[in-house]
């Protein structure tokens, strides 16, 4: 079963699109200083397809469904993916903590984040992360990470 | 009237100190429902931390559209350096030109760019309460 714990609409997630993101709960990894270490726990509200069309109900206006997490059921996550993208039309997009690409997410996604936290690589929007956001289309993985340096151009620090 | 728990009038239809309201939402609560009970002064100030990308702009126009909202502005603050005077369209804490953290703010009141520490005593009070859409979904 998959669940969440929280919804919002955000704009930094995923490039040119508005998105809903669901931060997903029972995240198998362990990374050092993960900032939410509270989504490792089996807690939050079943999500089913149902439910992400009743999320999408509420925020008119979204254009893409962001799972944050969902590493402990690939299979369930995909499947979701589908059924959302073929009721509601928008686009789907996942934030993983794995080191690579799983095929069956690769096919059901329009977006898809990989790599875990490291504290000594930075996050997404630092230019020396370890982390990779790719655009899936047509059946090819293109890597836009640079579009999370962007706002970062003229920080000397 | 100025409503309890704030110092100044406003003329945001919801909570302006609320972090919760995302930059959506505030298209539907400024628009057609409420607005066209109005003769003026509806226009949403969506006060936003970071510029959105031309797409998600161009998205943002078809919800202005859809909730009927006819007269909107986004208010994103301009970082101004007190050491060598360089003015940022970004919100930083220090200068991008010289790495001063001297730094203040402008943002638009009645249509012109003006500096935070400019405005009245109690605007200023008032603008500091101001809940700017953090785009990353975070409150903090």
């Amino acid at each position: 079963m998959i669940k969440y714990y929280s919804s919002s609409v955000v704009f930094q997630e995923v490039p040119d699109e508005i998105t809903l993101a669901l931060e997903i709960t029972s995240c198998p990894h362990r990374c050092p200083e993960c900032h939410s270490p509270w989504l490792r726990e089996d807690i939050g509200v079943e999500l089913t397809a149902e439910e992400c069309l009743r999320l999408i109900g509420e925020n008119p206006g979204v254009s893409c469904i962001c799972f944050m997490g969902g590493d402990a059921n690939h299979e369930g996550i995909a499947s979701l993916a589908r059924e959302i993208k073929e009721r509601s039309g928008l686009k789907v997009a996942m934030y993983s903590g794995d080191e690579k690409m799983d095929p069956i997410l690769a096919s059901a996604l329009d977006y898809y984040k990989i790599g875990p936290y490291i504290k000594e690589r930075g996050p997404l929007d630092s230019p020396s992360t370890n982390q990779v956001f790719y655009k899936m289309e047509g059946g090819k993985a293109i890597d836009i990470t640079h579009r999370f340096f962007k706002k970062k151009i003229g920080d000397i620090r | 009237m100025v409503p309890e728990g704030r110092n100044l009038y406003n003329s945001y239809f919801y909570i302006v100190e609320d972090p919760s309201i995302d930059p959506v939402k505030k298209f539907y609560y400024q628009g057609f429902g409420f607005a066209s009970e109005c003769d003026g002064g509806v226009a949403l100030h969506n006060n936003l931390d970071e510029h959105l990308s031309k797409q998600q702009y161009r998205m943002l126009m078809d919800v202005a559209v859809k909730a009927g909202c006819n007269y909107f502005t986004y208010n994103i603050p301009n970082t101004v350096c007190r050491e060598c005077g360089h003015i940022s369209k970004h919100r930083l804490d220090h200068c991008e030109a010289c790495g001063s953290e001297n730094v203040t703010y402008a943002t638009r009141i009645i249509g012109y760019l003006k500096l935070i520490d400019h405005f009245s005593e109690p605007r200023q009070i008032e603008a500091a309460r101001r809940a700017y859409g953090r785009l990353d979904g975070n409150d903090d």
